[in-house]
């Protein structure tokens, strides 16, 4: 059996060892861009007699688990799946297993432009291949700059009429090539009931079906909802064990703690690596007695 | 209720079977129908509607004075146009045939109740 941590904070890195230590095979995969790794001076942590930087307690958390076994990439996930077994995809790589723990950190602020809430769901959409289907033949806009949303444009192109990039000002920080940009920043997505068009600070206009929006990196709430995972407030709903409403996917960390601490972290990413094991365990006497969950 | 319909699961637990809405029978099921309705528009590749379908047949089970359907929206596009879907899973309530309310993606059994203010 095995688990893929999504998210390697002290969350992710936390649960890993509890998954790992149950001799349960896990990967941990993300990236470095974690709010751990940002704090210059950790003082308010236990077990260290000096302040410790968020990056040395970030790359002392990889080894330790990577000395445990756990297999790490450092990679963008882009996407998440759920068929027989859950797939992540980053860029260069998809890695299945039995079950999950998202644990990507704090969502981050969504975007501030003029009418982006008001047509959610009339023609904004937050998951390109949930979505497509309803803009085929149609010209849509996919709001980012990263790779992430570089997936989101490759994933439309294959259904809608015509897709175009807005960078809303911030420079590419992926391979366009074959894609077309704009890289204007954002006034204001218009219309009357539903999407017409996006305006730029520039007074320019451009008349679109629809606008997605994949800017940054995939955050937990963007893969959970891909699943049917709730959030809710931007925080993934988990119970007393960190499952989720989706049997097979945890949560831990700060997208489900409201307190945003090294501390709570570790303790929520124990919490779900310990439920995790009980889950991949009942699966597989489940599948030796020729039995099912439902 | 003769618009739904039980089945027996293998494991003897209830299934509610959501009444099939098509593009057909939209007006005799929906729009005349008098009292509340809550749809469902779906589709078979899409994550969230297969999780969400079981919630919806759970409060379809409990509450017994309201319509519960379900569109396909592969099979009645002009169904899903007609009410704009642009992001599923989607649900809207209507009485006597009017939109009182809708919603995009996953929602809980208790979100679901408070939409048909129940």
């Amino acid at each position: 059996m095995k688990v893929t941590i999504v998210g390697c904070g002290p969350a992710g890195v936390s649960a890993a060892i509890y998954v790992r230590r149950a001799n349960i095979e896990t990967t941990i995969i993300g990236t470095r861009d974690t709010a751990l790794a940002t704090a210059k001076k950790i003082e308010n942590y236990y077990g260290f007699a000096e302040p410790i930087s968020g990056m040395e307690l970030f790359e002392a958390g990889l080894q330790q688990s990577k000395r445990l076994g756990c297999q790490v990439i450092i990679g963008e996930v882009i996407s998440l799946f759920a068929d027989d077994k859950f797939r992540v995809r980053t860029m260069d790589c998809e890695v299945y297993s039995d079950a999950i723990i998202l644990a990507m950190g704090q969502q981050k602020k969504r975007l501030d432009i003029a009418g982006l809430a008001e047509f959610e769901g009339h023609g904004v959409s937050y998951c390109a291949i949930c979505d497509a289907f309803f803009f085929r033949g149609k010209k849509v806009v996919v709001i980012g700059e990263g790779e992430y949303a570089i997936a989101e444009v490759k994933e439309l192109a294959e259904v809608v009429g015509e897709v175009i990039l807005l960078t809303n000002g911030f420079l590419p920080t992926a391979d366009l090539v074959g894609i077309s940009v704009i890289t204007a920043k954002i006034k204001a997505i218009v219309g009357e009931d539903y999407v017409a068009g996006v305006v730029f600070v520039d007074g320019k206009n451009l008349a679109v079906d629809g606008v997605f929006v994949a800017v940054g990196v995939a955050s937990c709430g963007d893969l959970a909802r891909r699943l049917g995972v709730l959030v809710e407030n931007n925080k993934i709903i988990v119970d007393e064990a960190g499952a989720t409403n989706f049997p097979g996917v945890f949560a831990a960390g700060d997208c489900v703690n409201s307190l945003c601490q090294i501390a709570t972290a570790v303790a929520s990413g124990a919490l779900a690596g310990i439920s995790v094991a009980k889950y991949v365990r009942s699966i597989e006497v489940g599948n030796k007695n020729g039995t099912c969950k439902i | 209720m003769e618009h739904v319909k039980y089945e027996h699961c293998k494991k003897g637990s209830v299934v509610m079977e959501l009444v099939e809405i098509t593009t057909e029978n939209y007006e005799q099921e929906v729009a005349n129908f008098e009292g509340l309705v809550l749809l469902d528009f779906w589709a078979e590749w899409c994550n969230p509607c297969k999780v969400l379908m079981p919630v919806i047949e759970e409060v379809a089970r409990e509450v017994n004075e309201i319509k519960f359907g379900k569109v396909n929206v592969d099979k009645n596009e002009k169904l899903a146009n007609q009410f704009a879907v642009t992001n599923i899973p989607f649900l809207v309530v209507l009485k006597n045939g009017e939109v009182q309310n809708s919603s995009v993606g996953m929602k809980s059994k208790q979100m679901i109740l408070e939409m048909l203010n129940v």
